[in-house]
C-alpha cells in the first residue's frame, strides 16, 4: 500500500527576478514500510523537499497524498494532529525547546490529549537508554553537545511510534557509535512496528541502512537505488560508485 | 560604504525594532506637551475662579510627568538596545570602532527623537482639546476652550526632550562601550537563568517574601489605632516599615516565591508537561530572574498609581457629603437677625423653608464612651469639654430617624476620621455638668451628618441631641445660657433652584456677607462668617476637580507607561520564542492549541503585576482613605474598573500579537 504519493512537486523561493527553482517537479512513490534514503549535494533541496512532504511547508506546485488523502486538501488542523500522532520528525538543527530539560522535550509531542503517563514513562526511559542520554535527562539544550541534542531530538521523534519518520541528517552531529545506534533503533522501528521512515543523509553508512535511496541533483531525481536482497555492505559499495558517477561535489555539510 | 547610507540602510532593515521605541517617543511627547498646553492656558485659568490658581496644580503634575516620561523612554531605550545587540555586534565584528558605532547610534536617535517630537507635539495640540473638556466637564464648568498653539509649552516640552535625549545617548554610550562581543550576541538568552534546584535559601527568601507582603498588609490596618501610635514620629515609622516591607516583599516575591510555586508543580510533574505548562510555566521560570526586578517596579507603580487615583476619586466623589456634613442649609442665620432677609426673600418671590434651632452650650464629659485607654489618659484633667447641645424635636426636622428617651444622648457631626481614630462605646455613660449637679446620659447611637453648620460648632466639633424634656430642664439654667455664644440657629433651604442667585445676593445685602455675632465673651471672636452652600461646593468643585484632573492624567501616563512597558516586554519574548513556536507547530499542535499556552502566559504577566498592585493599593487606602473623603467602595470599585479595563487593551494586543508570530511561524 502507498503510504505517501508526491506528483509534479515544484518548490520556488523567492519572487520574480531572484527566484529559485529548488524543486523542479518530483515525482515519488513511498510503500508503507519503506525505509527510503535521500542523497544529494549540499543545496539541492534534500530539506526542502522533506519538509514539503512532511506537511511542514507548502509546494509552489504539485500534489502530495498521504494514506491516501491529499494535504493541499486537508484542513491545518487535521494535517496538524496528523503530524502530532503519526509522523515523527527528527530536524537538521535538531529544533529543541531551550527552556525545556531534555526529558521534557522528549515527552513534549505527547503535551495535549490523554496520554497514559506510566507507559509515556517507560518508553522514555528506554530510548534514553538505547540512546545513551539516561543521565542527560534533567539538562537543558544550552548543557548539550550537538549529538547530544540531535538524540534528544531522536527520542522526541519516536516516542509517539510514529506511522512514518521523517528525518534530516539525523546522524550528522554524531559519532560513529551514537550514529549506528540511532540508525539500528530507526531500522528496528522500520522491522517491528513497520514505521515509514524517510531519511536525508549525506553519509553512505548512514544510506546502507534504507532499502532504497534517492539522489536528487538540480531539483530532480537523478536516480534510485534499491537494497533488495544484497547485504549492507554491498549496498553501501553501490551507493558510494553512484555517488561517485553523480560527482562529488559538495557532499560534505 | 559612507555612514550616512549605512544608517539609513540598518535603520530600514530594523524598522519593526524602530516601530516600538518611536510609538514610545511619541506617546511620551504627545502627553507632555499636551499637558504643558493646559499648563499655560490662559483660559482655563480664568474660568476657574478658585483661590489657588490651577496653575501651582499644573505645575506639580508637569513635573511628575517628566519623572514618568523619563523612565518610560530609559526602558523603552534599553530595550531597543537589547534588540539590536546583534547589529551592534556585526558592526563591531566589521571592525567598526566603538566611538563610530555610538555615533552611528547618536545620529540614528536623533533621527527619531526629532520625527517622533514633531509628531507628538502635532498629536499632543490635538488632545490638549479633549483634555480640557474633559477638565472642565470635572469641574462642572459650560464653556468653551480656545487653545491657541502655545509657544511656551512648545519651547518647554523642546527643552525637557532635549535634557531626555542627552541621557538617552549616555545610555546608548555606554551600553555600547561596556559591550563586549559576546555579550552583545548572547543578551537575549544571556540575562536568563538556567534553572537550577531551588536552593534552601531561595526557598526561605521566597517565604520571606510572602510574609513580608502579609506583615505589612496587617501593619497598615493598625496605622491609624491612637493605642500604637500615639505620636506622629511612630506614624511616620510605621508608614515607613509599611511601604519597606510591602516593596521588599514584592520584590521577592517575583524572584523567589513565584519561581518556587511554580518550580514545585513543575517538578511535581516529572517531565510530563502539558502544552499550558510548556508554554506558560517554563518561560516564565526561565525569565523570572531578569524579570523580576522590572515586574516588581511595574506593580509598584500600579499600586501607587491606583492609590493615588482611588484617594483623588473619593475626594472627589465625597465633596457633596463632605459638604452637607459642614454646610447643611443653603444659606444661615444665628441668633435671630434675620428680620431683613426673610422680608427680602418674601418681596422677591423667592420660595424657601426654614428649619430652625434652639442651642445651648454644656460641659460634657465624653471619657466614658471611649474606647481606647489611650485617648482616655490624653483627656484626663480636662475632661469637660464645651458641647453644642441640641433639641431632639428640631433635629428631627433634618434627620428624622432620631428618636430619644429622657437621659439618653446622641452624637452628631462625628465624621468617619473621629470614629476610626477614636471610636466610641455605644451603651455606656457620658457625664454633662450643670452647675455641680452631674446628670448621666446613655450615649444610644453616632451619625456623621451634622444638622447645624460647622460655624455654629466652632469647626466641626460633636454635637449633642438631647430628648426635649432635658434640654428645657437645662435650659432654664442661668450659668448655661450665659456661656451659650449661639442661642439660635435658622437654616435655610431655597425650594427651587433657579432663584439660588438671586437668593445669594439677598443674603449677602441683607447680612453683611453673611456675618454674625456671637453673645460669647470667651476666646473665640464674636463675629463669624457663615459659609454658603452652593458656593463652597463650586470652590470645592474647582479645587478638587483640579486635583483629580491632574492625579487622573498621571494615573493615565502611568497607565501607559506600565502596559507599554509591558507590552513591549511581551512583544520582545514573543520574537525570541519564534523557534520555538515555529517547532511546536512543525511536530503537530495548531495555533489555537499553542494560543491556549500563550494565553495563559499573558494572564500571568499582566495579571499578576495587576492583581498584587491591586492589593497593594487597597490596602494602602483601606488604611487611610477616611482622611480624604466619606465614600469608599464607590469610588474605589469605578477606580480599579477603569484602570483594569485600560490595562486589559494591553494584554489583548499582547495576545494578538503573539497570535501573529505564531500563526507565521509556519507557512500554512
Ligand atoms: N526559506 C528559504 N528561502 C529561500 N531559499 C531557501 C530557503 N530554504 C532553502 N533555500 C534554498 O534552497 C536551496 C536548497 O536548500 P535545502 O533544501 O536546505 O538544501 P539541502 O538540504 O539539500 O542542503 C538552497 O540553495 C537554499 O539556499
Ligand atoms: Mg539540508
Amino acid at each position: 500500500m502507498e503510504i505517501l504519493k508526491g506528483r509534479k512537486i515544484k518548490k520556488i523561493y523567492g519572487k520574480k527576478q531572484s527566484a529559485q527553482e529548488v524543486l523542479k517537479g518530483i515525482d515519488l512513490d513511498v510503500e508503507a514500510g519503506e525505509y527510503v534514503g535521500i542523497m544529494g549535494p549540499s543545496g539541492s533541496g534534500k530539506t526542502t523537499l522533506l519538509n514539503v512532504l512532511c506537511s511542514i511547508d507548502n509546494p509552489t506546485q504539485g500534489t502530495i497524498e498521504i494514506n491516501g488523502q491529499m494535504l493541499q486538501k486537508m484542513k491545518s488542523k487535521q494535517l496538524a494532529s496528523f503530524r502530532r500522532t503519526e509522523m515523527g520528525f527528527i530536524f537538521q538543527d535538531y529544533n529543541l525547546l531551550d527552556t525545556l530539560t531534555v526529558k521534557e522535550n522528549i515527552l513534549l509531542p505527547l503535551a495535549v490529549g490523554k496520554t497514559n503517563e506510566k507507559e509515556a514513562e517507560n518508553r522514555c526511559q528506554e530510548l534514553a537508554k538505547q540512546l545513551g542520554i539516561v543521565d542527560l535527562l534533567k539538562k537543558y539544550p544550552n548543557e548539550l553537545s550537538g549529538g547530544q541534542k540531535q538524540r534528544t531530538a531522536a527520542a522526541r521523534a519516536l516516542i509517539i511510534k510514529p506511522s512514518i519518520v521523517f528525518a534530516d541528517e539525523p546522524t550528522g552531529a554524531l559519532d560513529s557509535k551514537a550514529a549506528s545506534s540511532l540508525l539500528e533503533n530507526l531500522a528496528s522501528l522500520n522491522k517491528t512496528n513497520g514505521a515509514t521512515i524517510m531519511m536525508v543523509t549525506h553519509d553512505p553508512v548512514a544510506a546502507s541502512y534504507c532499502s532504497r535511496v534517492l539522489f536528487l541533483k538540480d531539483g530532480q531525481i537523478y536516480t534510485q537505488l534499491y537494497k533488495g536482497d544484497k547485504k549492507r555492505t554491498q549496498f553501501f559499495q553501490d551507493i558510494m560508485h553512484t555517488q561517485g558517477v553523480l560527482g562529488g561535489d559538495g557532499y560534505e555539510d | 560604504m559612507k555612514i550616512s547610507t549605512l544608517i539609513l540602510r540598518s535603520m530600514r532593515k530594523n524598522i519593526k525594532h524602530y516601530y516600538l521605541y518611536f510609538f514610545a517617543l511619541i506617546f511620551s511627547a504627545a502627553l507632555y506637551f499636551s499637558f504643558v498646553t493646559l499648563q499655560h492656558n490662559d483660559a482655563i485659568d480664568q474660568l476657574t475662579q478658585s483661590s489657588i490658581k490651577a496653575g501651582a496644580g499644573f505645575k506639580v503634575g508637569a513635573v511628575m510627568l517628566v519623572i514618568i516620561v523619563f523612565f518610560f523612554v530609559f526602558y523603552a531605550n534599553q530595550l531597543f538596545l537589547k534588540r539590536r545587540s546583534k547589529e551592534i555586534g556585526l558592526y563591531q565584528i566589521v571592525g567598526m570602532p566603538k566611538s563610530t558605532i555610538s555615533y552611528i547610534l547618536a545620529l540614528e536617535n536623533l533621527l527619531l527623537w526629532v520625527a517622533a517630537l514633531v509628531a507628538g507635539i502635532l498629536i499632543g495640540f490635538l488632545f490638549s482639546r479633549f483634555f480640557a473638556l474633559i477638565f472642565l466637564k470635572i469641574i462642572h464648568v459650560d464653556g468653551l476652550v480656545m487653545l491657541d498653539f502655545s509657544f511656551i509649552a512648545l519651547v518647554q516640552t523642546l527643552i525637557v526632550f532635549a535634557g531626555l535625549f542627552i541621557i538617552v545617548l549616555i545610555q546608548t554610550t555606554w551600553v555600547v562601550n561596556r559591550s563586549t562581543l559576546l555579550q552583545l550576541f548572547h543578551t537575549t538568552s544571556n540575562s536568563e537563568q538556567k534553572m537550577k534546584k531551588m536552593n534552601p535559601i531561595q526557598l526561605i527568601l521566597g517565604a520571606v517574601g510572602l510574609a513580608a507582603i502579609v506583615y505589612g498588609y496587617y501593619l497598615s490596618t493598625t496605622i491609624f489605632n491612637i493605642n500604637e501610635s500615639a505620636n506622629e514620629n511612630t506614624l511616620f515609622i510605621k508608614m515607613g516599615v509599611v511601604l519597606a516591607s510591602v516593596i521588599i516583599g514584592t520584590y521577592f516575591v517575583f524572584r523567589f516565591s513565584i519561581a518556587l510555586i511554580m518550580n514545585a508543580i513543575r517538578s511535581s510533574k516529572n517531565g510530563h508537561l502539558s502544552l499550558k505548562d510548556v508554554l506558560a510555566v517554563s518561560p516564565i521560570m526561565h525569565r523570572m530572574k531578569s524579570n523580576a526586578l522590572s515586574l516588581s517596579i511595574i506593580t509598584v507603580l500600579t499600586a501607587l498609581a491606583l492609590t493615588v487615583l482611588s484617594l483623588s476619586s473619593i475626594t472627589y466623589y465625597s465633596i457633596g457629603a463632605q459638604i452637607e456634613q459642614y454646610t447643611p442649609y443653603d444659606m444661615s442665620v444665628a441668633n435671630d437677625e434675620d428680620s431683613a432677609f426673610e422680608k427680602s426673600l418674601q418681596a422677591k418671590e423667592i420660595n424657601y423653608k426654614t428649619d430652625h434651632y434652639e442651642l445651648l452650650n454644656v460641659p460634657i464629659d465624653f471619657t466614658p464612651v471611649m474606647k481606647n485607654e489611650e485617648a482616655k489618659q490624653a483627656s484626663k484633667g480636662n475632661q469637660y469639654s464645651d458641647t453644642i447641645v441640641l433639641k431632639e424635636s428640631d433635629v428631627k426636622k433634618k434627620l428624622p430617624s432620631i428618636s430619644l428617651n429622657k437621659n439618653e444622648a446622641y452624637i452628631l457631626g462625628y465624621n468617619s476620621i473621629f470614629q476610626k481614630i477614636m471610636p466610641l462605646e455605644i451603651g455606656n455613660q457620658m457625664k454633662l455638668r450643670v452647675n455641680n449637679s452631674i446628670k448621666h446620659l446613655k450615649l444610644i447611637g453616632v451619625e456623621a451628618k451634622n444638622s447645624v453648620p460647622s460655624e455654629i460648632t466652632y469647626g466641626g466639633k460633636k454635637t449633642i441631641v438631647l430628648s426635649d424634656q432635658l434640654f428645657n430642664q437645662i435650659k432654664t439654667n442661668k450659668q448655661i445660657l450665659k456661656q451659650t455664644g449661639w442661642r439660635t440657629y435658622t437654616g435655610y433651604t431655597i425650594t427651587n433652584s433657579e432663584q439660588m442667585d438671586k437668593a445669594i445676593s439677598i443674603y449677602k445685602k441683607s447680612t453683611k456677607g453673611g456675618i454674625f455675632t456671637s453673645h460669647s465673651k470667651g476666646d473665640f471672636a464674636p463675629e463669624e462668617q457663615f459659609s454658603i452652600k452652593s458656593e463652597t461646593y463650586k470652590h470645592s468643585l474647582e479645587n478638587i476637580g483640579l486635583l483629580i484632573f491632574v492625579t487622573g492624567f498621571l494615573g493615565l501616563a502611568f497607565l501607559l507607561a506600565t502596559g507599554s512597558i509591558l507590552y513591549f516586554k511581551q512583544m520582545t519574548e514573543a520574537e525570541e520564542e519564534r523557534e520555538s513556536f515555529k517547532t511546536l507547530r512543525k511536530i503537530g499542535f495548531t495555533t489555537d492549541e499553542i494560543m491556549k499556552g500563550i494565553r495563559r502566559k499573558q494572564l500571568f504577566s499582566f495579571g499578576i503585576p495587576l492583581v498584587v498592585g491591586v492589593c497593594h493599593s487597597y490596602f494602602a487606602v483601606k488604611s487611610g482613605w477616611m482622611l480624604f473623603g466619606t465614600e469608599l467602595v464607590i469610588p474605589l470599585v469605578v477606580t480599579i474598573g477603569i484602570y483594569i479595563v485600560l490595562y486589559s487593551i494591553f494584554a489583548i494586543l499582547s495576545t494578538k500579537y503573539y497570535r501573529k508570530i505564531v500563526n507565521d511561524s509556519l507557512p500554512q
